[in-house]
């Protein structure tokens, strides 16, 4: 298990401020930040490359803190792999395994992971004459072949034609799981993250600002910057009307909008920002009925415009009840565009979706 | 049209020098055949001086490098306060004038430390070790800084990687980085080697103009014309082209064939 408490950082005007993490064995922690937010820093400093100011480091119960990076045993694959260009495959995998003397295990174990990543066949090439894909999986073998107690991805799937990448988020997991080596894995890629995490983290500035399970940090962002990192749009200043155990209502520009009540208390009157997520913004077609959940929140809009995507649609709508017209972005399936014959300048009904209502912890 | 022209002016400096250079050398040709009618080859002095300039542009060379990797290696991959400081004063000798550099030697070997040097470890002002001693002050500047290149294109996360699978700092230097750097510090090498052999204001200085002594191939090209030997002057010279011209073409042919870093 890694466990991380209180570490902080500083390098120019940038600084990792106080981080706290716990990765327990067999679990695959995601990080999420923005480039730039200190996600491969902190991987830096767990790996004992930066060398932190205050705040200690765990490994299976053993502090890390005074241990050169080389005794560590942290598994590490870098964002471009960085095979190394003068040794061909099997060379650059049995490195670790070389370096502490192994020799007599070497052939042995670089065929044994060799075969467990389906990569035998590459072990005579050299690094020149490799795709990306296999490159990740040769720099994945050469990290694994020295077992690690810990490893630790740094956006392993930057350098992936996208097209492959999906499939490969899951295959990557599923090796590691099944050799049961804790592992955190760095992206800024939201579909990635969601789709391996069993536990993630939000880093912004050099600052884990929430963390979670996949599903809590997607429905539930803790505040208005989270929400923006995780892409949400229609983040506005409300006010609290009154809140019960089903509902919270609150008030922006004139409109009374229902959201599911929360834990967390709030008081009548006080100012808060919330969002609604696009994709629980619906167009109500007239003439068919209307579920009760959705009938609370409705009002009348006007769609301005348009954009389209492969499979979604994006939509500004001019949100007619209250003062100030409101513009709200709604997502839909581009299917629902034809099948209603939505236009720019067309008069709609739409209703948001409770469950899509976030209300932050910050003003 | 202007694509052209541009073009066309680009390749009229490249070749108008190229024309210069070989104009100079059938000049070479032309002074050999109105001299060869007058003059004998001086096989012992010329061959001589070949193998003194061979022999001393090697071991400067070689000393040079032993010094240019580990200093470069700090200067690519560490700061330190003062790094400026150091830095100016390591490349001095590739702005001095080497005149200038042989006097400052000759005069520290006047001072108690270097007389105490030259009585109590070997000579070294107008013997063969001031040759040495001027080509390596000469190079080193140039080694330094080349060397430092190749390092500096070298991404430094490979050796970080090396460390996290169990590698130590000398494993990493021995194991990624010079194994990767060996073609740029050859190619390094043979450069700075073809500044040694050329090296003749420092020397001249340090070592003197000795026949037979001190002699290497730009000091026996200035005693020649000095005495007014055109003739052999002009074979030292033909021979030093050949020297030039076969180490910097194996250094082109050599930098093509590079492989690009990862």
């Amino acid at each position: 298990m890694l466990k991380i408490e209180n570490l902080n950082y500083k390098i120019g005007k940038f600084c990792l401020a106080d981080i706290n993490l716990e990765v327990e064995n067999n679990r695959y922690f995601v990080l999420l930040g923005p480039t730039g937010s200190g996600k491969t820093t902190l991987l830096k400093s767990i790996l004992g490359l930066n060398k932190t100011t205050t705040g200690k480091i765990f490994l299976n119960g053993k502090e890390l803190s005074n241990i050169m990076p080389e005794e560590r045993n942290i598994g590490f694959l870098p964002q471009n792999y960085l095979l190394f260009p003068n040794m061909n495959v099997f060379e650059n995998i049995a490195f670790g395994l070389k370096i502490k003397k192994k020799s007599d295990e070497t052939k042995n174990e670089v065929l044994k992971i060799a075969k467990l990543l389906d990569i035998e066949l590459l072990l005579e090439r050299e690094i020149k004459n490799l795709s990306g894909g296999e490159a990740q999986r040769i720099a994945l073998a050469r990290a694994l072949v020295v077992k690690p107690k810990v490893l630790l991805l740094d956006e392993p799937f930057s350098a992936i034609h996208e097209g492959l990448k999906n499939e490969l988020w899951f295959e990557l997991k599923n090796i590691l799981k099944k050799l049961g080596t804790p592992t955190i894995h760095i992206t800024h890629n939201l579909d990635e993250g969601y789709a391996v995490a069993d536990k993630m983290g939000i880093i912004i500035d050099g600052e884990i600002i929430q963390q979670g399970t996949a599903e809590q940090i997607f429905t539930k962002p803790k505040n208005e910057t989270a929400a923006k990192f995780l892409g949400l749009k229609n983040i506005f200043d409300g006010k609290i009307i009154s809140q019960d155990g089903q509902n919270i209502i609150l008030e922006y520009n004139g409109m009374k909008i229902y959201a599911n009540s929360d834990i967390k208390k709030f008081e009548t009157g006080q100012n808060i920002k919330f969002c609604i997520r696009p994709d629980a913004i619906k167009v109500i077609k007239e003439g068919y009925p209307i579920r009760e959940e959705l009938k609370e929140n409705m009002f009348d809009a006007e769609i301005i415009s348009s954009y389209f995507f492969s499979d979604t649609c994006m939509m500004r709508l001019h949100i007619l009840s209250g003062g100030k017209k409101p513009v709200f972005l709604a997502k839909f399936p581009s299917l629902i565009y034809k099948r209603y014959n939505l236009r720019n300048g067309l008069k709609i009904k739409t209703a948001f979706w409770k469950d899509g209502i976030i209300i932050f912890e910050n003003k | 049209m202007k694509n052209k022209i541009f073009k066309i002016f680009l390749w009229a400096f490249l070749i108008s020098l190229v024309l210069f250079f070989l104009t100079l050398i059938f000049g070479l040709f032309n002074q050999l055949k109105i001299t060869s009618v007058q003059k004998q080859f001086a096989f012992g002095e010329i061959f001589f001086a070949i193998k003194l300039t061979l022999l001393t542009a090697t071991v400067s060379s070689l000393s040079a490098l032993i010094f240019a990797v580990p200093i470069a290696y700090i200067l690519s991959r560490h700061n330190f306060p003062l790094k400026n400081i150091v830095n100016s004063i390591l490349y001095l000798p590739i702005v001095i004038s080497p005149i200038a550099l042989g006097a400052m030697l000759l005069i520290f070997f006047n001072t108690p430390a270097g007389k105490f040097f030259e009585s109590n470890v070997f000579r070294v002002v107008f013997e063969v070790p001031a040759i040495i001693l001027a080509q390596f002050i000469v190079i080193i500047g140039l080694a330094i800084s080349l060397i430092k290149s190749v390092f500096d294109y070298i991404n430094p996360e490979y050796e970080l990687v090396a460390r996290t699978l169990g590698a130590t700092q000398p494993q990493t230097f021995f194991r990624i980085l010079l194994p990767t750097a060996k073609k740029g510090i050859l190619s390094a090498f043979l450069l700075i080697w073809a500044r040694a052999v050329g090296e003749f204001g420092a020397a001249v200085t340090l070592a003197g103009a000795t026949t037979m002594k001190t002699e290497t191939m730009p000091i026996a090209i200035f005693l020649s014309f000095a005495s007014c030997d055109i003739y052999n002057a002009i074979i030292l010279i033909f021979i030093s082209l050949f020297i030039g011209i076969v180490v910097l073409y194996g250094i082109h042919i050599y930098a093509e064939n590079r492989k690009p870093q990862l």
